[in-house]
């Protein structure tokens, strides 16, 4: 960037004389977008496309020409899609139970806390817990009396996959549900609709965009999910990113893998530029106004609430079921042969898992500030500075996110594994990978909050005399702390849970615990994959309780000051 | 053919934090066919909860609400033939003008013809005639607002409920838009009630205006008995402004109390079911156009003295204490008083009345 840059405000000074801060920031966030994010995917187009010194389609045409590849495309649109259908209906139906039933608190509450225990928990979880129900030997098979049941395959896949990602349309639909205003379906009545016309022409046609946003979530979710058909999907269900992961890990074929993992970018680019470019602009701002009173809940007809309140029921009770399953079994000597209790598998986690544990601590408490202040800087320079290239800026800070982890983790090896950025087997490319992926989300926050927060605010300080740095420390950053630490939070989460791009890049001197469950589960090891689990959960459940105590602190303080000022 | 709406007793209690308030406290009402009845009172006086439980969106804790005779309490809102203005419209956003007004139509299953000349209509009634394409988003306040009100007509409820219609128009619009409600609901012969928080609006538009405070009636009656015979204190302030001039009573013989007020004995009506006692405390309610500078009356020290155009405004201190506000028409030529004066302030006592306190 230089600071001949055309400006959109031609008029102004140039905002680079205004603020002698904007140029070394500048620098710095592309440098390292284009580092950590844009070099990889180029190098994982040259090996994709460059065979012989010369450009070619020969590496895509030999994955393509080969039929189990081929099925391993197809199979993972069509369980993405499988489970974008299902995970948003579940996440619907969750999502009405608590925006428009009088459920009593505790249930609501309830349901609420069960769909966060698949977004803090390592992505093996619910395989772990459905292997020992309904894998060979499984108890709830036994308990059934159904003897030979293959439970591998498409529909393992689907329902463990499922039951992980519906927690992500839950929240978005309860978002936009709660969003939707109460006086539309009061006037709906008013005018004579039933409850259930009301629901069909105004409650489902205002949430589309909301299901629109889930469906393409899911879909994305569900195409880069690594873990799930790794343990669930067997041999005769091959999907991409367990084929590039086995091509590179097992054939150590590099160039077979990143073909693949181009297959797999393309259509989770599609969902990507869907996402931002088409449901982005698709949503009705409510008018707005004072809205009279809160509106009571109606009944909606006994039969649709009984349906949905015992569907949520059911998928509580199965999740908590899991989840029990999996102390349970962190708690057994050998699963299924030796019953008794014993905290010899806690112990093993402790000794033979102590450098995992503080590896992947270690990991995340780096990875977590650093996000942090990315998501502040990007945040800001994206929507306070206009110059050329800021929307360029964050399309490419929040594309790691937007690519199946997979890919990541093989666009840095190909990257980062030969001069000049020789950083492969350090704890820099664990931190990069995590920082660069998993701060979409404070970006994204940081975004929304600047955007309510009128730039007057800003313009008040600086009419005060403030220079430029001064009110973006004094004013802009305290404004949007609570946004950054939600985006840290979920960062530490995902560093701590994470697997698809870090199997890649783990190594001797840097091991992670979810690859260590991983190992656990490819050697058979249930009772130790459960106890790594439980720690795990445990870990991410404490520091989480810990980050929002702080965020909870900070939106204290900011609007206890305010109000004060 | 317009209904009769009747309200008896009725009251809702709400649980806030756990505790009980009660947001609308033994109200009864009645409202004869065709009338409009506008409810006036401080915010959170409870008008929006019983215009709400008159609609059926929410049920009374108490009492009953009944409909051209039939008790509807128990009738669920889509099928109690009312026609709800919410305040902030609550238009469709997903659907164009055309489809919002349709929207009831279709529920009763109009034929198509039907829908498309009543909604053609109804927009007309409204002065929107061919803004049926537009989306909600594509207009302005003033028209969501007329679409809100059409959406409701062609329906051709037997009670029209509005709630603070007006409130998020600018002051013109406001004045426009009240006279042209009151039109279509005479025009359309409708029960009507309507909640607001603007006295003009309900002084205005009103047959009667019921004054509401803290969930409970404080005066129901046509807007001139309100300005002219406050029942209570509260009604005095809230309506217009008021001189509450504080006094004791000398006699009472039922109709007529004589006052002390400021050292001048002066006889004026007394509030209605009244039961004054000699020296008790009483307050003269005095309208400031009816309390004008004189040669003899009340004493008093003027504060401000403010040039209006019209009238001059007075802020006196009277000797007995209290303060006061007078309007004296100007006139070039007569004579106006500066701060710091002294002045006497008399009123006509057949149009001032006394209340308890
Ligand atoms: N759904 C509800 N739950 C709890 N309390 C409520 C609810 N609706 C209203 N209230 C309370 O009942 C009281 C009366 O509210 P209401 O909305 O009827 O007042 P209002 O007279 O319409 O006020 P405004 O002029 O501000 O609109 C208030 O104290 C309010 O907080
Ligand atoms: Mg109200």
């Amino acid at each position: 960037m230089n600071s001949k840059a055309p400006l959109s405000v031609p008029e102004r000074v140039s905002p680079f004389k205004r603020d002698p801060a904007l140029l070394p920031a500048l620098a710095a966030v592309w440098v390292s977008l284009a580092v950590f994010v844009l070099y990889p995917v180029i190098r994982l187009f040259l090996v994709t496309f460059m065979a012989e010194g010369q450009l070619s389609f020969a590496n895509l045409t030999a994955a393509l020409s080969n039929w189990y590849d081929r099925q391993a495309f197809v199979n993972s649109l069509w369980l993405a899609a499988a489970v974008s259908a299902a995970g948003t209906l579940l996440g619907y139906v969750y999502a009405f139970a608590v925006t428009r039933i009088a459920l009593p608190p505790w249930v609501k509450w309830l349901l609420g806390a069960v769909t966060i225990l698949p977004l803090i928990s390592p992505p093996f979880t619910s395989s772990i817990a459905l292997t020992l129900s309904l894998g060979p030997n499984g108890i709830l098979l036994k308990l059934l009396g159904v003897g030979n049941f293959n439970f591998y395959g498409f529909w393992g896949t689907w329902l463990s996959e499922t039951l992980t990602y519906f927690p992500v349309a839950f929240m978005t639909l309860a978002a936009i549900l709660s969003a939707v205003d109460p006086n539309l379906e009061d006037a709906a009545l008013s005018l004579g609709a039933s409850p259930g016309r009301v629901f069909r022409t105004v409650t489902l046609p205002l949430s589309i965009p909301g299901i629109a946003n889930s469906v393409l979530l899911l879909f994305a979710g569900s195409l880069a999910d690594f873990a799930t058909p790794l343990v669930l999907a067997g041999h005769n269900f091959p999907v991409l990113p367990t084929q590039a992961y086995l091509q590179i890990t097992g054939l150590y074929d590099l160039r077979g893998g990143a073909a693949l993992s181009f297959l797999l970018l393309v259509p989770a680019m599609a969902v990507y530029v869907l996402q931002r470019f088409w449901v982005g602009k698709k949503s009705y701002v409510t008018i707005s106004g004072k809205s009279g009173a809160r509106s009571a809940f109606k009944s909606k007809g006994r039969l649709a609430e009984g349906l949905v309140t015992g569907v949520c029921f059911f998928v509580t009770a199965f999740i908590l079921y899991l989840y029990s399953l999996i102390l349970w079994g962190a708690m057994v000597k050998v699963w299924g042969v030796d019953n008794s209790l014993t905290l010899e598998n806690f112990r093993y986690v402790f000794t033979h898992g102590r450098k995992a544990i503080l590896d992947t601590l270690s990991v995340a408490a780096v990875a977590t500030p650093l996000g942090g202040l990315l998501a502040v800087v990007v945040g800001y320079l994206s929507q306070r500075k206009k110059f050329f290239g800021n929307r360029a800026m964050e399309f490419f800070s929040l594309l790691n996110y937007a690519l199946p982890g997979t890919v990541v983790g093989i666009a840095y090896i190909i990257a980062f594994n030969e001069k000049p950025l020789h950083i492969t087997g350090t704890m820099t490319i664990l931190v990069a990978a995590y920082m660069f992926r998993y701060s979409s989300a404070g970006i994204r926050a940081v975004i929304a909050s600047l955007h309510q927060i009128d730039p007057s605010v800003e313009e008040a300080s600086a009419s005060l005399g403030a220079s430029a740095a001064r009110t973006f420390f004094r004013v802009t950053v305290p404004l949007v702390i609570p946004a950054v630490l939600m985006g840290m939070r979920y960062l530490f989460i995902l560093s701590m849970t994470a697997i698809s791009s870090t199997i890649f890049l783990v190594s001797v001197k840097w091991n992670l615990l979810t690859t260590r469950i991983l190992e656990c589960m490819t050697e058979l090891q249930f009772a130790q994959a459960c106890a790594f689990s439980v720690v795990l959960i445990l870990l991410v459940f404490a520091a989480t309780a810990v980050m929002a105590g702080l965020t909870r602190l900070a939106a204290r303080r900011i609007s206890g000051e305010g109000g004060r000022g | 053919m317009a209904v009769a709406l009747e309200l008896s007793n009725v009251s809702k209690v709400f649980h806030k934090d756990k505790k009980p308030v009660r947001a609308v406290d033994g109200v009864s009402l009645s409202v004869s066919p065709g009338e409009m009845v506008t409810f006036l009172g401080p915010s959170g006086c409870g008008k929006t909860t019983i215009l709400r439980m008159v609609a059926g969106f929410e049920t009374p804790t108490g009492g009953a609400v009944s409909i051209d005779g039939r008790d509807v309490t128990n009738v669920p809102v889509n099928r109690r033939d009312i026609g709800f203005v919410f305040q902030n419209y609550a238009l469709f956003p997903h659907m164009s003008v055309f489809e919002n007004v349709a929207y009831g139509l279709r529920v009763k299953g109009t034929g198509e013809a039907d829908i498309r000349r009543k909604v053609g209509e109804g927009l007309e009634l409204v002065g929107l005639k061919g803004a049926d394409k537009a989306f909600p988003n594509q207009l302005s306040g003033g028209e969501q607002q007329r679409v809100a009100l059409a959406r409701v007509l062609v329906l051709e409820p037997k009670v029209l409920l509005m709630d603070e219609p007006l409130s998020n128009l600018d002051a013109k619009l406001r004045i426009h838009m009240r006279t042209e409600i009151r039109r279509i609901q005479k025009q359309l012969d409708v029960t009507c009630l309507y909640v607001t928080h603007d006295q003009g609006e309900a002084l205005t538009m009103s047959d009667r205006i019921m004054v509401m405070n803290k969930g409970k009636v404080e005066q129901i009656g046509p807007p001139r008995e309100l300005y002219s015979d406050p029942r209570s204190l509260f009604v005095a302030d809230f309506i217009g402004q008021a001189n509450i001039i504080p006094g004791s009573v000398v006699a009472f013989d039922g109709t007529n109390v004589l006052v002390s007020v400021a050292g001048v004995k002066i006889g004026v009506r007394a509030v209605k079911n009244a039961s004054f006692t000699p020296c008790a405390p009483a307050a003269l309610v005095v309208r400031p156009e009816n309390l004008m500078p004189s040669e003899e009356g009340m004493a008093g020290t003027v504060r401000t003295a403010t040039f209006l155009g019209g009238r001059m405004e007075y802020e006196v201190i009277l000797e007995g204490g209290g303060e006061v506000l007078s309007f004296d028409p100007f006139l070039p030529g007569k004579k106006t008083f500066s701060e710091g004066e002294r002045i006497r302030l008399y009123f006509d006592p057949s149009v001032a009345v006394a209340l308890e306190t």
